[in-house]
């Protein structure tokens, strides 16, 4: 007997007690679409959870502080930093060239003066504005922070309306701060998306006795808002536009109302490969001669947590798909039971023990192939289902979603998993129907 | 289709349907012009210091925000009370900095100030728009004075004679004021004009700026 006659006759038999198939797929599918539900749930509530600790950036980033590493302190997430030592384009290119570095992204910061737009937007709070004489919004001494835009993504930032300057663009994205300070909420980012602010980089002069300060200004659109603070600026702008206004600013003389940063680089965002190769990373830094910080302690627990609960939440879905097995097991002990004398014609007409259990296990992987797919299909929609729940209520807390993905390792390992546990559980009464001997079952009409 | 493509297309979109969107492609580069940059000469009357909001009366701060097109760069060398040999030692150097698309100048208010004589200002400011052509290569504009109450009004016409006459000398273009009158931001500020005697200059350069295109 060939694999396409035992499929044959696994399938007609299938057709004859139809019902009793589509229940038993049903079961299984019920219980597979537990499990992946709770799997699809579990994975998004972890990336949330990891984002958060993260700041939406990459688990492996380490932060690069313009200043040498304090001894003693290599352990804890956020060491105190040692004397201030610049970041320049050679330490740069040193660190980029480290084993185990994926990515290095450049972070220059400079003083600003900001003018925001004069008149409070629509959405603005009347009790939260800084109001000049003329009764438009006052100008305030700030920060801007240039990134290189193309590496935007190895960085902690979250967009929360609009988009990211482009490179090379009179363009900016603000951050929460900003809003606060326009008296806008979260969830009215939009209304600044389209303004213009316009920002300044000082620089102190001499002029007889006394220190002046003069600008170099230029006009930005604003195009988004993240929702970080950037260190502790409000504006994002592309790098060349930040170390334009840097070069600016450090060919004047020194003065107290601004603090210009020593370092070209205010400082770096290392990327890891992974957040095993952290620590090596971190430690190769700083033989380099820089002081680091990276979360990753605190990652880590989170992420030890984090299994413990998937563990538990894939456990619920593995019970209940054991007890889908068991119907399967019966099912096909009612099969076996219905169908003796089938069985012995089969083996009067010649099939072998063989061939007769692997009609009933081809039978078995079938139920359990299609109740995978079925739970796959009701797990995903259960967990959007639940995903839209959720949602509803972070918005009406102004947080941010989650969202949900649907990992194709995910699918695969639900499918395969029910049409493994169908064919264990078809094991017995395959095994039962291939050792009926084919006088007895002939003999049992 | 066989049963083999109809397999290769059903697990095609499978695969596409699993992707979790992390792979977008970062923001494109801009395809953006070169900025214009914009140098202004003055004294403190330039920056509106007296202004109730400088940063967006002062007309320096009305010409970039209206008259030039995004991306644009302003730097303001105008300070305190910047005569034409102040500006000569502390302004001129920034021309040779930004070397701007257009330079911007308004003085005389404070030499007019100080009273010295229409000659020896005339010869300044052609020593000042002189080294300016030569030092920034972009387009000099250079406003006269127009009417405030602190002018005399015969010192004034003879320092716009002067003005006029080093303008046509550089090959600058003149942004003329002296038929304007304007008021005074206060009485103990009768040499700066107030936020609609700025609007007014402002206008009055943006005008220009227009004409010659940006």
């Amino acid at each position: 007997m060939t694999w396409r006659d035992a499929i044959a006759l696994a399938a007609r038999s299938v057709g004859r007690k139809l019902g009793r198939a589509v229940l038993t797929v049903l079961a299984v599918g019920l219980a597979a679409a537990l499990l992946s539900s709770l799997l699809i749930a579990s994975t998004a509530a972890q990336r949330r959870v990891l984002d958060q600790v993260s700041d939406g950036g990459p688990l492996a980033g380490i932060q690069v502080a313009p200043a040498e590493p304090d001894p003693g302190a290599l352990d804890s997430d956020n060491p105190p930093r040692g004397d201030p030592r610049p970041i320049d384009d050679n330490a740069l290119r040193e660190i980029a060239a480290l084993p185990n570095v994926d990515a290095v992204v450049p972070i220059v910061a400079n003083p600003a003066i900001v003018v925001p737009p004069p008149d409070p937007l629509p959405g603005a709070d009347p009790r939260r504005r800084d109001l000049t004489r003329a009764g438009t919004f006052e100008p305030y001494f700030d920060t801007v922070v240039g990134v290189d835009i193309a590496q935007a993504d190895d960085l902690p930032i979250a967009i929360i309306a609009g988009r990211l300057p482009l490179a090379g663009a009179p363009e900016a994205a603000v951050s929460s701060g900003y809003l606060r300070r326009l008296g806008i909420d979260k969830g009215q980012a939009d209304e600044v998306v389209g303004t213009e602010i316009v920002v300044g980089a000082p620089r102190g002069f001499v002029d007889g006795d006394d220190v002046y300060v003069r600008g170099r200004w230029v006009r930005l659109l604003v195009v988004g808002v993240v929702a970080q603070e950037l260190g502790s600026g409000q504006v994002l702008v592309p790098l060349g536009e930040a170390q334009a206004a840097r070069r600016w600013s450090t060919a004047g003389v020194e003065t107290e109302r601004f603090d210009i940063p020593e370092s070209p680089y205010t400082g770096l965002f290392v990327v890891a490969h992974g957040l095993d190769r952290v620590p090596a990373v971190r430690q190769a830094i700083t033989d380099v001669g820089y002081s680091t910080s990276a979360p990753e302690t605190l990652i880590e627990s989170v992420q030890r947590y984090l299994r413990v609960v998937e563990i538990v939440l894939a456990g619920i879905g593995v019970i209940a798909l054991a007890i889908a097995a068991l119907g399967i097991t019966n099912a096909m002990l009612a099969a076996v039971r219905e169908r003796r004398r089938e069985i012995g014609v089969l083996k009067a007409l010649g099939a072998s023990n063989r061939d007769v259990r692997r009609i009933f296990l081809v039978e078995a992987g079938t139920l359990g192939f299609l109740g995978g797919i079925v739970g796959t299909v009701v797990g995903y929609g259960a967990a959007q289902l639940l995903a839209g729940v959720v949602n509803g209520y972070l918005r009406s807390q102004r947080l941010e979603t989650v969202q949900l993905g649907l990992p194709l390792l995910l699918v695969v390992a639900v499918v395969v998993g029910s049409t493994v546990l169908a064919l264990v559980a078809g094991t017995v009464p395959a095994q039962r129907a291939a050792r009926l001997p084919a006088r007895q079952a002939m003999g049992d009409r | 289709m066989s049963r083999a493509t109809l397999l290769v297309v059903v697990a095609a979109f499978l695969v596409a349907g699993c992707s979790s969107g992390r792979d977008d492609p970062g923001p494109p580069e801009a395809a953006v012009p070169d900025p214009e940059t914009v140098l202004v000469i003055g004294s403190g009357s330039s920056e509106g210091s007296e202004l109730r909001d400088p940063l967006r009366e002062a007309w320096p701060r009305l010409v970039f925000a209206e008259s030039l097109t995004r991306p644009a760069t302003l730097v303001s060398g105008a300070s305190g009370p910047a005569t034409v040999s102040d500006a000569l030692a502390f302004q001129l150097p920034l021309a040779r900095e930004v070397e701007p698309d257009w330079v911007l100048v308004m003085l005389g208010s404070y030499d007019l100030n100080r009273e010295t004589p229409p000659e020896v200002f005339g010869s300044q400011l052609r020593e000042l728009l002189a080294a300016l052509d030569a030092a920034a290569g972009g387009r000099v504009l250079v406003a006269d004075l127009p009417a405030l109450p602190a002018y005399g009004d015969a010192a004034r016409r003879a320092y716009n004679d002067e003005i006029a006459a080093a303008v046509s000398e550089a090959g600058a273009t003149l942004v003329s004021l002296a038929n304007e009158t304007l008021e005074p931001v206060d009485d103990e500020h009768d040499y700066q004009p107030n936020a609609a005697g700025h609007r007014v200059i402002a206008d009055a350069f943006g005008a220009v700026i227009h004409e010659l295109g940006t």
